[in-house]
């Protein structure tokens, strides 16, 4: 996308702009525009002029002392103020032409005549048609005496004609070396009046005191060289004659553009006698008119100055005349660093230095303001470069998510600095505290570091003579007993009432009622269980009941035939119809825990389905026959150890059994307090529980078993350990209380 | 997320063998009987799984000849001989005579061992008790232990009084009421977790 700059403010700006849009100041130079041609009429003084520039004029003519300034100490602001101009030059500009003609009042008196179309002079500026209408006050009203020429007229070339016979010889060489291939715009036809300047030019260099456009130019923008002095016009005009160094500001000489005359096109203009500088305002030849039609075409970043549109060479285009006119090494080093105009908009629009910059990339060295122009300076000069940040702006970002960008914004230094991070050294500083722990903590490792003196193990620990003394005890208490036939303990004598409950139950079954006995305890506490089971069992023999017997315990079939073999191995005679099916069928291991002892319940056959060594089912056996679902079993007798099992089997079978069909329990003496909960609920029709249990069982029968069998040697058992575990206590407490006793005592 | 296709098998299920307990369909039990033949035959499959676990666990110590490696050869020794024994059994006697020899040969004495050993260190560990740790649970432990052990032993009934009697009766109430309490609590949790269940926000039965 195109851009130009703003003069005022250095900004870029879209080339369509007609203002910037940030400082509001005119992009585009009314000279460059087509309605504009021919209309290059400067302001009227003080008119519509900024503030900055009236100071700058009246500052100008009341400094008199003030060091000369050349046309090139004119800050670029002033040069791009396209519609002000302060009006001092200007009016000895006029003064210089009425003396001019007051002394050639014999020359016919010129109509003024303004070539601006209507359309035109509509977008025409209020300042520039201002000094149109005076322009045109001026001339259509002369002064007396001073002849009117009508334009194109031949009294317009004879006057024209003596005045150059009078002012002007031709140079000896023209002043710019025009490149026709490097594209310059090829100056149309001239008027006949035209082709006396380049002797004109020929006249300065020969350094006669010819005048030069640069008469009217105010005396701060000529360089010093007032606009009466045509000897300082013509060395500005060609570099003859050196210009003091301190004459020139560095930012002047920092401006010099870097591109070569031949691509710059610079207009050449001839230059004109102060007396008639205001001519091209008064009537435009058509060359020059057609030349400002084409100016839009080339790059003009910045307006027009009405105050250099009086064929004054404005500062770009006298450094493109000096560098093609001049080698390099002919130049003093101060004028070497001056190059050609940065581009032809300078030339034709009096540029500023900033578009050198503009054109060279921004390379120019900083510049050296004297103190009296930074103070008039504008604060957007001061602002950084707009090349540098152009230049940053064009930087390609190298890595992350926007690697191969241009434009992006920069990262901060901070962040974008990537570098390992610093490794700090945290120095613990320890308080007195800390170190009186450090010091105690040190004394206690160097403690543990010393070899303790061991004491000589002895032949048995203590620990193990306590459990050699515990087990000695525990087995003299179960044999004793049983080797010497002792009765000196008296069987329990309280009957608990779930006993007598499940005596009763038993007592109730009819004659070779179906009772289905659930063995689930495991080798460990069969000793306990079948203790506490035997009587309750041979109660049921007794009674001629049909025992169907089964396990979710995979060792409880085993368990259950070692039961039933001592229950049958005492000598009554209702226990041999138990030995060989007839009244005794074990059913065996059921699996699948609850859900087998579910599946049991709704299909008992199914659930459970035995074989018998002779490959017959163990449902056919004569204690089965009949049995096709639960409710054929008329008592159900539970025979366990763990209360889990025992809540399993409460929970699945005592919910179908029959109204009538008591559910008894036979449990271990750990878990009859869990189970004896079931009976306040009724869930449960009786109870024995442990070794006692079934001892009390047994005397309820009064038919003695292996309950009545073992209970000595259990009650014995059972003093013992009281004794130990008390009297072990004690003696342990007492050790120990004397064990700290020693200890203090040693302290 | 888990399957719904299994949620919702298992919430059905579970319907299904709950409304077992309330509704007498014949229709509805049979349904019943056959998922809980399936149950069996699953927990038959889990139990199979556990036994080869087993075995390649041990099997892993014998190959790394670690220092328990002859208890696991012992174990897996004793494993194949008595399946052997089984398959012997299920084949020539179906009554499993053989495996019974082994459970009421090997098994019930080497238990009934090791539940005698279990008293004597229990016993020790009784005198330990209040030394190694001595505050108000130990020694209510300690007396715990000792009163009931006498009562459990029929000692008391050495002691001719009118007040033994009834305050054994009710001294052996207290583990009634504690057990009493421990089933409220299992109740209260296998309900919540049986509703959980049949709700769907528990799946015990993985994704």
């Amino acid at each position: 996308m195109e851009e130009i700059r703003c003069p005022m403010c250095s900004k870029l700006n879209p080339a369509e702009n007609e203002e910037c849009q940030y400082c509001n100041a005119r992009l585009k130079p009314l000279v460059a525009s087509a309605e504009g041609a021919g209309e290059q009429a400067g302001p009227q003084e003080g008119e519509d002029a900024p503030e900055w520039i009236n100071r700058l004029a009246e500052f100008e003519d009341h400094s008199g002392d003030e060091p000369a300034k050349t046309a090139a100490d004119q800050p670029a602001p002033a040069a791009d103020t396209g519609p002000a101009e302060p009006g001092s030059w200007l009016a000895r500009l006029q003064k210089d032409v009425e003396k001019y003609e007051e002394s050639k009042a014999d020359l016919p008196a010129v109509e003024p005549e303004f070539p601006a179309s209507p359309a035109a002079g509509d977008s025409l500026p209020e300042w520039l048609r201002n000094v149109r209408q005076a322009a045109n006050r001026d001339l259509v009203e002369p002064p007396l005496g001073v002849p009117v020429i009508e334009p194109g007229s031949s009294e317009e070339d004879a006057w024209l004609e003596k005045l150059r016979n009078q002012k002007f010889e031709p140079p000896e060489k023209p002043i710019l070396d025009v490149n026709p291939d490097a594209g310059l715009v090829e100056p149309p036809a001239e008027p006949d009046w035209l082709h006396a300047f380049p002797d004109r030019k020929e006249e300065s260099v020969e350094g006669e005191p010819a005048a030069s456009a640069a008469s009217g130019l105010p005396e701060w923008l000529s360089g010093g060289a007032p606009s009466t002095e045509p000897e300082a016009i013509s060395d500005w005009n060609t570099g003859s004659q050196p210009v003091q160094p301190a004459e020139i500001p560095d930012w002047l000489g920092d401006e010099t553009p870097s591109h070569p005359a031949e691509e710059q096109p610079v207009e050449e203009k001839p230059a004109l006698p102060p007396g008639i500088s205001t001519e091209p305002e008064v009537d435009k030849p058509d060359w020059l008119i057609e030349l400002e039609a084409h100016a839009p075409q080339a790059p003009a970043p910045f307006p027009a100055s009405p105050m250099l549109n009086f064929d004054q060479p404005p500062a770009g285009e006298v450094a493109a005349r000096v560098e093609n006119n001049f080698p390099a090494e002919e130049l003093p080093d101060w004028l070497a660093s001056f190059g050609p105009a940065a581009s032809q908009a300078p030339a034709v629009d009096g540029t500023s230095a900033q578009a050198g910059d503009e054109h060279t990339g921004g390379e120019a060295a900083p510049a050296d303001l004297p103190s009296w122009l930074r103070a008039m300076r504008p604060i957007e000069t001061v602002a950084p470069s707009p090349a540098a940040r152009r230049e940053s702006d064009q930087r390609e970002e190298k890595t992350g998510p926007l690697a191969g960008l241009r434009g992006t914004l920069p990262a901060e230094p901070s962040l974008a600095s990537f570098q390992r991070p610093p490794s700090y050294i945290a120095r613990l500083q320890p308080t007195e505290n800390q170190e009186r722990y450090k010091s105690i903590f040190e004394e206690l490792i160097a403690n543990e570091k010393e070899p303790q003196p061991t004491r000589a193990a002895g032949l048995i620990s203590p620990q193990r003579l306590w459990r050699l003394i515990i087990a000695v005890l525990l087995l003299a208490a179960v044999v004793v007993p049983f080797v010497t036939g002792i009765s000196f303990l008296p069987l329990p004598g309280l009957l608990p009432q779930e006993t007598l409950d499940m005596q009763t139950a038993i007592d109730a079954l009819p004659a070779n009622a179906m009772v289905l006995v659930g063995v689930e305890y495991e080798p460990s506490l069969a000793g306990e269980m079948e203790s506490a089971a035997a009587g309750v069992v041979d109660h049921l023999m007794k009674k001629g009941a049909r025992l169907a017997v089964i396990s979710t315990s995979p060792t409880g079939p085993a368990l259950a035939d070692r039961l039933f073999d001592q229950v049958t191995a005492l000598p009554e005679d209702y226990h041999a119809s138990y030995t060989g099916g007839e009244k005794l069928a074990n059913l065996g291991y059921l699996a699948g825990g609850p859900a087998g002892l579910m599946d049991f319940v709704l299909r008992p056959q199914a659930a459970a389905p035995a074989m018998l060594d002779d490959g017959t089912s163990a449902w056919q056996q004569p204690a089965l026959r009949g049995v096709n679902s639960l409710d054929d079993f008329s008592l159900f007798l539970l025979i366990t150890d763990d209360q889990q099992s025992g809540r399993t089997w409460l929970e699945q079978i005592q919910p179908r059994t029959a109204a009538n069909a008591p559910l008894l329990v036979v449990s271990s003496a750990q878990a009859a307090p869990v189970l004896s909960s079931y009976l306040d609920g009724r869930q449960v029709d009786g109870l024995t529980a442990g070794l006692a249990g079934g001892t009390i069982y047994e005397q309820l029968l009064q038919h003695p078993g292996p309950g009545t069998g073992r209970w000595q040697a259990f009650v014995l058992v059972m003093a013992v350990s009281l004794v130990v575990i008390i009297l072990g206590t004690a003696v342990d407490l007492i050790m120990e209380y004397l064990a700290a006793r020693k200890a203090n005592a040693e302290a | 997320m888990k399957s719904p296709v299994s949620t919702a098998i298992a919430i059905a299920v579970g319907i299904i063998v709950l409304l077992g307990y309330f509704l007498a369909f014949p229709g509805l039990d049979v349904i019943r009987s056959l998922l809980l033949e399936w149950a069996v035959i699953l927990a038959a499959a889990a139990t199979w799984i556990g036994a080869v676990n087993l075995l390649a666990a041990h099997g892993t110590k014998i190959g790394k000849r670690q220092p328990d490696a002859p208890y696991s050869l012992v174990l897996i020794l004793a494993f194949g001989i008595t399946l052997l024994a089984g398959i012997w059994d299920l084949v020539l006697h179906p009554e499993f005579s053989i495996l019974d020899q082994i459970v009421r040969s090997i098994q019930f004495p080497v238990e009934a061992s090791l539940m005698a050993l279990l008293t004597v260190s229990l016993a020790y560990a009784s005198i330990r008790l209040l030394r190694r740790r001595r505050n108000l649970f130990t020694i209510t432990f300690f007396i715990s232990t000792v009163l009931f052990l006498l009562m459990a032993s029929g000692l008391v009934s050495l002691i001719d009084s009118n007040i033994i009697p009834p305050l054994v009766a009710a001294l052996g109430r207290l583990p009634v009421a504690g057990a009493r309490g421990i089933l409220l609590g299992i109740a209260l949790g296998s309900l919540t977790t049986g509703l959980r269940i049949l709700t769907g926000t528990d799946r015990p039965y993985g994704s």
